[in-house]
């Protein structure tokens, strides 16, 4: 992992969702301004949580692993992000990691693993029932991690 | 996409033969051994006819779905695999094709190892594997329906006729479908010489009096939980309910505990299947069992109201009476309970799949972040580069070292494994060819994306020699995979150790091999003349460390050793493989261009 100013890596872990680009614009902004380097995390996990998740590339190329249907969509996600947010582009350590396993606990054990600085990463702030059955990986995240977490919530920064 | 071959290939069966005579053991004893005890001089009944018959048409019955899965796997096995994987994007759907797919093929069993099998291979998730399970609970209560039709009347005409075709025809096709035929008409035989046989049993009173304790439903959903476990087909257990039934030993509400024990039974198979698969698989068995133990759960304290909606849906029969009704009855409402109570069971629970998948994950965690779990990708293949050739070019380069470097270290383990490792250590050197496979796809569709662009006749012929270059280190990584891995297994499949001199001669062979991949893949991935030459220099080497050790092990061969031949066989087998491995890393260190025709791209 490149690490500048021997700062750990800001961690951005993505599911595509609309929260999750915002956290990761987030990301880059805080990554430019502390110069640090961005790793962007996909956990490929079993969509228990979302039916169809990755329903969308898996349709088109049937018999395909979950994983690399995951794979296209994150690298569809970077090239979007980079046509976007010319920033982003200029953003010159970054990386992108591919992980199976549940959301939550893959997030730390990575952030751990690269000695991540922080996290940043998106949540859609579900309420009620869904809440109180589901709870939500940012908020484990931000209650488990030993690094600062930021949430971000809204898709319009 | 490749599916694994043991993924599919993998199709459980009826003839496991110790566990079947342990059920038919098992079955034919407790009711004849508590009769014996009881009162064995009953005027009327002869017990060894009845123990004949009994054990006899329990045989046939299951021979015959037995036979009847087999042909029907045949028949439509693949195409049934196909539909499964591809139609069950979503739980509704998964839940048509489940049912569907089982229906067809006759067993739940055989579609729970199959979404073990996808899951196992990443084709599809937990998730969808929930709708799938539910449906294969509702498709697998078609069996009984048929059963419950008792045409024991056309049993032989159905053998007759499915022999017939069997035997007489050249067509496969007819010969599967007679073979279908031929079970079907062993099932409905095997139940009528049951039926038979239990005849007397009517006017028994000891075994009249154990068949009441049945009536209590746990004691019934255990012992047909037991029952289907053991012989692993829920099939067979409604089956043969569905014959007590129509002797009139079963009630409808015994009939209707004992077929929600089917339903916890079948369960055993997913679990069975699941073993030493990864967490996902697990997870599914595991979801598998949470619902069908919920749904019985549910559902006991309801057996009598199920069983009086259950009359008034099914036909009655009000020209019979006493138990000539029941045995015409009974059977159709049965079957109709089981239907009708796994339909609903689906539809209780389909809104709730993520609820059980979340429980699965919480009582099955996550094995710790280890290099399996990292889903790896090509590092260098950037597509901005494709508009200039040459340095798309030296990016493919940088990736066949990535991808060599895994090769490598698969290469590196392998050798430890096949002489003294266990099955595990084998089976995660046989997952990290999934990387190797996956980069090379990713490098041979970049090449294609290279090709694509213009090029000077220089970079064209350097886009094949990479191809052949990185086709030749995924034939290593395959040979390791495939060979080595399997040899690794005969070794402990066949409980040979191998001795310390001749581990000192085919290390020392693995070490030269070994040190040639190193060097074609840095000539490759540097386009190094000297390492590619160090490479071709090697093979006398080679061969000369192959033939001592082919000598060393001819001499042993003699040598009284337990296990020798099976022994010697493994260790030739291994030479001749690290030998094939030198063979495509000389070739890959051909592909590098030499002096005189090296150009500039």
């Amino acid at each position: 992992m490149t690490k500048a100013h021997d700062v750990g890596p800001i961690l951005v872990p993505v599911d595509f969702s609309p929260s999750s680009e915002a956290a990761l614009l987030h990301a880059v902004w805080l990554a430019r301004c502390l110069d640090s380097s961005l790793l962007v995390l996909h956990v490929v996990h079993d969509p228990g949580t979302m039916p169809d998740y990755y329903g969308k590339v898996l349709k088109k190329k049937q018999l395909m692993r979950i994983e690399d249907g995951a794979a296209a969509m994150l690298d569809d996600l970077i090239a979007k992000a980079e046509e976007r947010y010319p920033e982003f582009k200029k953003l010159k350590n970054r990386e992108s990691m591919l992980v199976k396993g549940l959301p939550s606990g893959r997030i730390l054990e990575v952030a751990d693993k690269v000695g991540a600085s922080m996290i940043v990463l998106g949540s859609k702030g579900a309420t009620g029932l869904k809440h109180l059955l589901m709870g939500s990986v940012a908020e484990q995240v931000a209650r488990l991690a030993k690094i600062p977490v930021t949430i971000v919530k809204s898709a319009h920064p | 996409m490749k599916i694994p071959a043991g993924v599919l290939g993998n199709w459980p069966t009826l003839s496991r033969s110790p566990v079947l005579m342990l059920a038919l053991v098992a079955l034919i004893a407790v009711p004849t051994a508590s009769a014996w005890g009881a009162e064995a001089t009953e005027a009327g009944i002869d017990w060894g006819t009845m123990a004949m018959s009994l054990f006899g048409g329990l045989a046939l019955f299951l021979y015959g779905m037995d036979q009847m899965a087999n042909a029907l796997k045949a028949v439509a096995g693949e195409r049934m695999k196909d539909i499964l994987a591809r139609l069950t994007t979503n739980r509704f759907m998964g839940a048509v094709t489940g049912a569907f797919v089982t229906a067809v093929i006759n067993s739940s069993s055989v579609t729970t190892v199959l979404l073990v099998g996808f899951i196992s291979a990443g084709l599809m998730s937990l998730a969808q594997s929930v709708g799938v399970i539910m449906g294969a609970n509702i498709g697998s209560t078609v069996t009984a329906q048929l059963i419950a039709f008792k045409v024991t009347k056309a049993a032989l005409l159905m053998i007759g006729v499915g022999f017939t075709m069997l035997f007489a025809s050249k067509t496969e096709r007819i010969q599967q479908y007679g073979g279908m035929l031929m079970g079907l008409g062993l099932v409905f035989f095997g139940m009528g010489v049951m039926s038979d046989g239990m005849a007397p049993l009517r006017s028994y009173q000891p075994f009249l009096d154990v068949m009441a304790h049945m009536q209590s439903p746990l004691v019934g959903i255990a012992v047909a939980a037991a029952f289907t476990g053991l012989i692993q087909s829920s099939a067979a257990t409604t089956g043969i309910v569905i014959v007590m039934a129509s002797q009139g030993f079963v009630n409808l509400p015994t009939g209707i505990a004992l077929a929600f024990g089917a339903n916890i039974g079948t369960c055993v198979t997913a679990l069975l299947a699941a073993i030493g698969k990864p967490r996902e698989a697990v997870r599914a068995a595991l979801v598998h069992i949470m619902f069908n133990v919920a749904g019985v759960i549910i559902w006991v304290a309801f057996i009598g109201q199920l069983a009086d909606f259950v009359e008034w849906i099914s036909p009655k029969h009000p020209e019979l009476a006493g138990s000539a009704r029941l045995a015409a009855e009974v059977p159709r409402q049965i079957a109709n309970a089981h239907t009708l109570f796994n339909v609903a069971n689906t539809l209780l629970f389909i809104g709730l799949t993520t609820q059980f998948a979340r429980v699965a994950e919480w009582l099955i965690p996550d094995r710790p972040l280890g290099e399996e779990m990292l889903v790896v990708r090509a590092k260098y293949l950037d597509e901005d580069l494709l508009a200039t050739p040459s340095l798309a070019l030296d990016r493919v380069r940088l990736e066949a070292l990535h991808m060599g470097e895994r090769v490598e270290e698969m290469l590196a383990r392998i050798m430890p494994a096949i002489l003294s490792g266990n099955r595990e250590t084998l089976r995660e050197i046989e997952r990290m060819d999934d990387a190797v496979d996956t980069l090379h796809a990713q490098v041979i569709a970049y090449l294609a994306k290279i090709s694509r662009q213009s090029l000077t006749e220089a970079q064209t012929s350097e886009l094949i020699r990479l191809m052949d270059a990185v086709n030749d280190l995924e034939n290593i990584g395959d040979i390791i995979e495939t060979n080595l891995i399997v040899l690794g297994n005969e070794r402990i499949d066949a409980g040979v150790s191998i001795s310390q001199p001749t581990r000192e001669v085919l290390s020392e062979l693995h070490a030269a091999v070994t040190r040639s991949v190193e060097a074609a893949v840095h000539a490759v991935a540097q386009r190094n003349e000297l390492a590619a030459r160090n490479v071709t220099s090697m093979k006398q080497e080679i061969s000369r460390i192959a033939d001592s050790a082919a000598v060393h092990q001819a001499r042993r061969l003699v040598a009284e050793e337990p296990n020798r031949i099976p022994a010697y066989t493994i260790e030739i087998d291994i030479i001749e493989k690290l030998k094939r491995i030198y063979y495509f890393a000389k070739r890959m260190a051909k592909t590098v261009p030499t002096g005189d025709s090296s150009e500039v791209l």
